[in-house]
Parts: C-alpha cells; sequence; structure tokens
C-alpha cells in the first residue's frame, strides 16, 4: 500500500552522491524549478556534459551562470526546444544525434493548463505533456541505444511523472463521452 | 453522428465545447503512465530488445515549481496555500529525477515516488485499465506518425 499523500510529502528524500562522472545528461525545461535543481545535481555530481533543453535560450544562459557559480563547473550547454512546437522537437532531436554519447535524458517540462488553448491543433497540456514528449522520446532512443554499445552504460530516460495520475476523474470525463454515443 | 470521430480517447481530449480542463494535467500524467507501459512492453517484442535503455517514470511530489503558473484566481491561491503546508523545495523534488536518472535496470518501466519503487494503483491496475493502455498507445502511435512517419521504427 503506497503512503499517503502527507507520508509522502514528509518523506525525506536522499542528497543524491551517486557519481555521473563523464555522462551526458539532458534535460527538459530546466531554466527553473525541478528541471533547473536536477541540472545544478548533474553538474555538481561530475557529469562531463549537461544540456539545459529550454524555450527561451536567455533564461537558460541566466541558468547556466548561477549553475556555475554555484558548483564550479562548466559544463553545462543551452539548447532551443519548445516541446509545444513538433518541429522544434526533431530540430532537438537531430542535434543531439551529434552527441558523442547520451546517458540520461530527463523529460521534465510540462505545463498545466486550466484553460483550453491550443497548440500544433491539440489542447495544449496533451501537446506539451504527452505527444511533444513522445515524439521526443521516440527521436532520442537510437542515439541513447548508440550511447549504450559505445560506453557499456546503460542510459536511462526519466519521465517526470505524477502522483495525480491516480486520479480518477479521467475515467469519468473521458468515458462519459464514449457511453454517451 | 459524427460520433464515430470522436471515437477517440486523443479526440475526445480536444474537443473544444465543455472541455474537463480541471483535471487536464492528471489526465496528461495518466495517459504518460499508459504510454510509457506500452512502450516498454513493445520495445521487449522488438528488434531493440537487447540494446538496454532503462525507461522509467518519477513522481516529484508536490513541489515549489513553476508548474501551477497557468492557475488563476481561487485555483492559483489554493496551490499557493497548499505548497506552503505540505510542498518540497524544488531541490528536493529533483532528487526523484536523480534517483530515476541512477536507477538500476529493475526501475524499467516503473514508477518511482519518494526515490523508491513503487506499486502503481487505481485505474493503471485494473482489467480496464490494461485495455485503455492498449488504446492509448495505438492512438498515440498513431499520432506520432502522422506526425513523422516511420517513427515507430524507433521502438
Amino acid at each position: 500500500m503506497a503512503p499517503n499523500l502527507f507520508v509522502r510529502q514528509f518523506t525525506k528524500l536522499p542528497y543524491p552522491e551517486i557519481s555521473f562522472k563523464e555522462q551526458t545528461v539532458i534535460i527538459t525545461g530546466s531554466n527553473t524549478g525541478l528541471g533547473f535543481e536536477a541540472a545544478r545535481h548533474f553538474a555538481r555530481l561530475g557529469a562531463s556534459k549537461v544540456i539545459l533543453a529550454v524555450r527561451s535560450i536567455s533564461r537558460g544562459e541566466e541558468a547556466v551562470k548561477s549553475i556555475n557559480t554555484s558548483t564550479g563547473t562548466n559544463v553545462c550547454e543551452v539548447w532551443h526546444v519548445n516541446m509545444g512546437d513538433f518541429k522544434s522537437i526533431t530540430d532537438f532531436c537531430k542535434r543531439a544525434e551529434g552527441l558523442n554519447r547520451l546517458d540520461v535524458v530527463c523529460q521534465n517540462a510540462g505545463i498545466a493548463k486550466g484553460e483550453f488553448t491550443q497548440m500544433e491543433g491539440m489542447e495544449s497540456t496533451i501537446a506539451v505533456n504527452v505527444v511533444g514528449t513522445f515524439l521526443m522520446a521516440l527521436n532520442l532512443l537510437p542515439t541513447l541505444r548508440r550511447s549504450g554499445i559505445k560506453t557499456g552504460h546503460v542510459p536511462r530516460l526519466v519521465n517526470t511523472s505524477s502522483e495525480v495520475y491516480e486520479s480518477v476523474s479521467f475515467q469519468m470525463a473521458v468515458f462519459d463521452s464514449y457511453l454517451s454515443f | 453522428m459524427a460520433v464515430r470521430f470522436e471515437d477517440s480517447i486523443f479526440m475526445a481530449l480536444n474537443k473544444s465545447d465543455k472541455p474537463d480542463m480541471a483535471d487536464r494535467y492528471q489526465t496528461s500524467k495518466l495517459l504518460g503512465v499508459f504510454f510509457i507501459r506500452a512502450l516498454v512492453e513493445q520495445i521487449q517484442l522488438g528488434k531493440n530488445a537487447n540494446q538496454r535503455v532503462i525507461m522509467n517514470m518519477v513522481n516529484p511530489g508536490l513541489c515549489d515549481s513553476g508548474l501551477t503558473r497557468d492557475a488563476t484566481g481561487l485555483q492559483s491561491a489554493f496551490f499557493w496555500l497548499l505548497k506552503k503546508i505540505l510542498g518540497r523545495s524544488a531541490e528536493v523534488g529533483s532528487r526523484t529525477l536523480i534517483a530515476g536518472a541512477a536507477a538500476r535496470e529493475e526501475s524499467h518501466g516503473c514508477y518511482m515516488s519518494e526515490c523508491q519503487l513503487r506499486d502503481l494503483s487505481g485505474l493503471i491496475m485494473t482489467d480496464e485499465g490494461h485495455e485503455t493502455q492498449k488504446r492509448v498507445y495505438i492512438e498515440l502511435i498513431g499520432i506520432l506518425e502522422a506526425i513523422q512517419p516511420g517513427i515507430s521504427q524507433n521502438i
């Protein structure tokens, strides 16, 4: 049985100490919040390249400055990607094919829209969190596999999920629309 | 009746009249869990089964991040209060991502919370959930193939 929200939120999470020495890491949505702090950890933990995949190059560069200062490293790069723009995603993945190795991809970028808007002809939250995210995942898989063969280190593709997946209203909302045919 | 055009989860989610946006984020995350679980199964059956890439899902918990940036009014106030009481800092939340990036083979296709493997629960684990997972996978692969023909060769 999974612990409840209160227990989970007050569970102490271990401070990361594992080495990412020589590894190349991509983190999407990393100029702020979780992605940004994850990038800082990866830099501190010895990664040789940390790619901040972000919508705004200037905000990405601000983030890199902060990480360089706090960790005393110089391993971060800013690459542009807009997860609500499929061409931007495939361009990003083509660029990643040129990497010497790719050990970790943290698919962290996400949005939570309260109002119906569209990107790429789809509702924006679905376009970014689902379609864009897996368009990127499938396009990075060959690069990850090549890296694994080359280095012997099994790459990781980490998806930022959420406990809210358990919400049952999906059942209600989407399935009601089926049942009403 | 044009309902045949709506005989699809993704089509239903793109209806602009009376969209159910209150749980849209949750729905997007549930779709992600469905897709990854199905994708991992398909990879295991395919030509790339021996070229290992560990794919896992991490739950950062409730964090002081920019995620609720689009919330307004009462909802915004609610998130603010909830985060004040229960929230992790972004740094603490980010540890869950590092845990995923360092996790071993046994995390493949799995869900992690509090930096540990956790069983999934709810709809996903039911028979109906399993059927839905198949549908989500087929629909989303169809959408991705429409965006980029041949992309499923990467599976």
